[in-house]
């Protein structure tokens, strides 16, 4: 296969949009067979290299390259006309999200079919009824689907997420192009889900499609891509066979990016290279001190059709001051109902939460009110749990006042939580919405170490973050737990983030329970098949950024988490 | 008219970066000078408005008298001019007062238990049964015509469609990540209410009730028309209408500028409020 000649070749790619450059100089060759990934964050200009190679940068942008081919095809000065006969025959797309990208009112079936149609309309003879309604079940078979001819007559809405993905990966390759690009075909899936759409992937690629693979999941990548192509900021970074790169990288960037992934190898150490944040020590909780417990809650809703709806069921925890209890599940597995419980937004049908010792579920909201700042919450996007048109100050100054600080002093203590949390107090006049994603889940930490709480409840607040980023609030969190002596309820789908910043862990699916206890014992020698099947659907893709750490966390010391910076 | 030299009083309008379109600057104008000759009619109007003189009894447009004469010898333009400060006045004050009392109403439904809810929405939907304006009929039946008793049937009339705006965001901005992180943070019931969830309330609102204050000016001189208004000889624009209806084969005047007033009012408002509502609905949040 080595000797055949690429499906894509691109030199010296250059985007540019209105005179402003955002791609500079990419070059990149995928050969048949192959899987090249394509890894970075948001604004490298990795989705725009992957859109070139369609003709589908959107205007006003405007592509130079000294090669674009495709298939041996020159491609830098196609009309429209010439790319239509392309895109689908010789290079498809896969993209990320099925439910925007398929037509609600067509059943997947028609979706399928409607590539193969063009293309039949191009070269031969059209397809009759019954050709094209096997040749799509043929595909949608090949690419995992169970059942293919009756799911083919089922409308996207009517599919799980992975089966959509599906779909949509058979919409693409039906045509068996030459070239697929993917991008980010599985970043809105759940674990499990990704491990089965990155297979039919593979299995692709093994049967000589070349697949350029865009992506910032470094996971991922390490399961599938032979090469890989870092970019950052429109410029390649580093470029090679995918252990080398992620084995033994050169780049600072590269490096700095592996380390900032985080995974059971990371715990106990910081992620990101930002310096460790001085908090005031306050009075801090006794360690292990028991802040919050739940007792056997369940949680139900009424659903449309009249029914009811288990989102949490017979569900215990506690909560000790120092200490991290993750809590991890795939979506809809009852995690982010479980933490309103513990907020008191919400109350159970059965069971109860005590906070501090003293009850917090099943009292008026009135008593609870007084006593809300021993517990508070940091939310997933942060920019919408801020009031529109609140400026920092704003947000801050709420959350001082309810605390008792006098009218005067409120701007100075909001600069000094914004210099807690890392921030410029430079921010105070801002507002969110002018801030990166980073810096608004900072703020929504500093808001709710204004009221000075004892318990921290955080609902995926990494998920909506780049892997440099979201490893900056991670050390913010652990900061602040290591200074503070918090007790945090931490949930998150991404087991990563779990086994680098848990203590204990409970996994959760279907509203229940099915795995409890320290996270190395959970982690390391879980007990129940779900929860292996979650770890086994974790890539392992063997990174040791450090070039020496190893990949199972010091068994014996798993508690005083942050130790060795400290 | 007096919109003949709007120059300076676009001028004096603040400038702003974005390009504003022809209709909206020209109902802004109007707008602006409808306002001045609300507040000071004398500025504009040459004559007294009430002032009658039978030698010149249904004089036609001139330069004297710009809009002519009515059939007691009154300048047609100067009682124009005054009647801006009745017919804007109704139509603000309706609106204000019904957008004040549907807020209380949208709030409460929005936010009381649900039975609460369930009473309000039915009594503001057996009105919203009604066309406006013969609700407003039913309202002077039952207490009598008068200015002060238009104001109130067009206010009532008003105020279904509002309420129902201010629950249905109500309702929206309820469950929002920001009502529910200010209750997290233990933020006061009052409190969550008056600083998150009625700011954000009141933008869509605001935009609803000045697109709202055309259709109040027009009900308020439909009823003038109709005699259950003011009293002649106040120089209302849906009186002199009124009045003009036995002239107009012999002096279209009379009617023909009152009815135009109406009209650009009502078009000027309408216009400027869609203008502001793309305004905020583009600069999001």
């Amino acid at each position: 296969m080595t000797e055949t000649s690429p499906a894509a070749v691109v030199e010296n790619l250059r985007v540019a949009f209105d005179g402003n450059e955002v791609v500079h100089g990419v070059s990149l060759e995928v050969r048949p067979g192959e899987c090249v990934a394509l890894v970075g964050e948001s604004g490298s200009g990795k989705t725009l290299t992957g859109r070139s190679l369609l003709g589908l940068v959107p205007p006003p942008g405007v592509v130079s390259s000294d090669r674009l081919e495709i298939d041996g095809t020159d491609v830098r000065d196609l009309s429209d006309r010439q790319w239509r006969t392309l895109r689908g025959a010789t290079v498809g797309l896969v993209s990320q999200d099925a439910l925007v990208s398929l037509d609600p009112l067509r059943t997947v079936g028609r979706e399928v079919s409607e590539a193969l149609e063009v293309q039949r309309s191009r070269t031969g003879p059209r397809l009759n009824r019954a050709e094209a309604r096997h040749a799509v079940a043929s595909e949608l078979d090949h690419v995992g689907m169970p059942d293919p001819a009756n799911r083919s007559r089922q409308y996207a809405h009517e599919l799980s997420g992975g089966l959509r993905q599906r779909a949509l990966v058979a919409a693409a390759t039906i045509t068996h192009p030459k070239l697929l690009i993917a991008d980010e075909p599985t970043t809105a899936l759940d674990r499990n889900v990704q491990v089965q759409v990155l297979q039919v992937l593979r299995e692709l690629k093994e049967e000589g499609t070349a697949l350029l693979l865009i992506s910032h999941d470094l996971a991922v990548v390490a399961t599938i891509a032979d090469r890989v192509v870092v970019m950052r900021n429109g410029e390649l970074v580093e470029t090679g066979a995918t252990d080398e790169v992620l084995q033994a990288p050169q780049h600072d960037y590269t490096r700095a990016m592996l380390k900032a992934l985080p995974s059971a190898a990371s715990r106990g150490r910081r992620l990101s290279d930002q310096p460790v944040l001085d908090l005031p020590v306050a009075e801090v909780p006794d360690p292990e001190r028991v802040l919050v417990e739940v007792t056997s809650v369940t949680q139900t809703f009424r659903t449309p059709d009249g029914g009811r709806m288990t989102a949490v069921d017979d569900i215990s925890l506690t909560l000790q001051a120092g200490r991290t209890l993750g809590v991890v599940g795939e979506s809809g597995s009852g995690k982010t109902t479980l933490g309103r419980v513990v907020l008191g937004l919400q109350q159970p049908d059965t069971g109860e939460v005590r906070l501090d010792g003293e009850p917090w579920s099943g009292v008026p909201e009135r008593q609870r009110r007084p006593r809300r700042h021993l517990i508070q919450a940091v939310y997933q996007d942060p920019l919408s749990s801020f009031t529109p048109r609140a400026t920092v100050i704003d947000v801050l100054a709420e959350a001082l006042a309810l605390s008792g600080v006098l009218r005067s002093a409120r701007r100075g203590r909001s600069a000094q939580l914004l210099e807690w949390v890392g921030l410029s107090p430079d921010l105070l006049d801002r507002r969110p919405v002018t801030m990166s994603g980073g810096q608004r889940q900072r703020l929504a930490i500093a808001r709710a170490l204004a009221r000075e709480p004892k318990v921290l409840v955080c609902d995926e607040p990494v998920s909506a973050l780049d892997v440099s980023v979201q490893a900056q609030v991670l050390d913010v969190f652990s900061d602040v737990q290591d200074q503070l002596g918090l007790a945090m309820l931490f949930i998150s789908h991404d087991l990563g983030v779990i086994q680098h910043i848990s203590d204990d862990v409970m996994v959760m699916n279907k509203g229940q329970v099915v795995e409890q206890g320290s996270a190395d014992q959970v982690l390391c020698d879980p007990q129940d098949p779900y929860t292996r099947s979650l770890l086994e659907a974790l890539p392992q893709p063997g990174i040791s950024p450090d070039n020496h750490a190893d990949p199972v966390p010091d068994q014996a010391d798993p508690v005083p988490d942050q130790e060795e910076q400290q | 008219m007096t919109v003949a030299s709007p120059d300076l009083l676009v001028a004096d309008r603040p400038r702003r970066r974005f390009k504003v379109p022809v209709g909206a600057l020209v109902a802004g104008t109007v707008v602006l000078v409808l306002v001045v000759a609300a507040l000071f009619p004398g500025l504009v109007a040459p004559f007294d408005p009430t002032a009658t003189d039978t030698s010149s009894s249904l004089l036609p447009p001139s330069a004297q008298h710009l809009f002519g004469t009515d059939l007691l010898g009154r300048d047609v333009f100067s009682r124009v001019v005054h009647g801006a400060r009745y017919s804007l006045g109704l139509g603000l004050s309706a609106t204000l007062l019904a957008v004040t009392t549907a807020i209380v109403l949208g709030l409460l439904s929005g936010l009381a238990p649900r039975w609460v809810d369930e009473v309000v929405m039915r009594l503001l939907e057996i009105l919203l049964a009604f066309p406006e304006i013969l609700l407003a009929l039913i309202v002077i039946a039952l207490l009598g015509s008068g200015t002060a008793n238009v104001l109130i049937a067009i206010t009532v009339a008003a105020i279904p469609i509002y309420a129902r705006m201010v629950r249905v965001t109500t309702l929206q901005v309820r469950t929002s990540g920001y009502v529910e992180a200010a209750t997290a943070l233990g933020q006061r019931r009052s409190v969550v209410v008056l600083r998150h969830i009625l700011p954000n309330v009141l933008g869509p609102l605001m935009v609803l009730a000045t697109i709202g204050i055309g259709n109040a000016i027009i009900a308020g001189s439909a009823l003038s028309f109709l005699g259950l208004g003011p009293v002649p000889p106040t120089p209302e624009w849906g009186l002199m209408l009124a009045d003009s209806r036995d002239l107009l084969g012999r002096a279209w005047w009379v009617g023909v500028f009152p009815g135009l007033m109406i009209t650009v009012t009502v078009i000027s408002t309408v216009v400027l409020g869609r203008f502001i509502q793309g305004r905020i609905d583009g600069s999001g949040r």
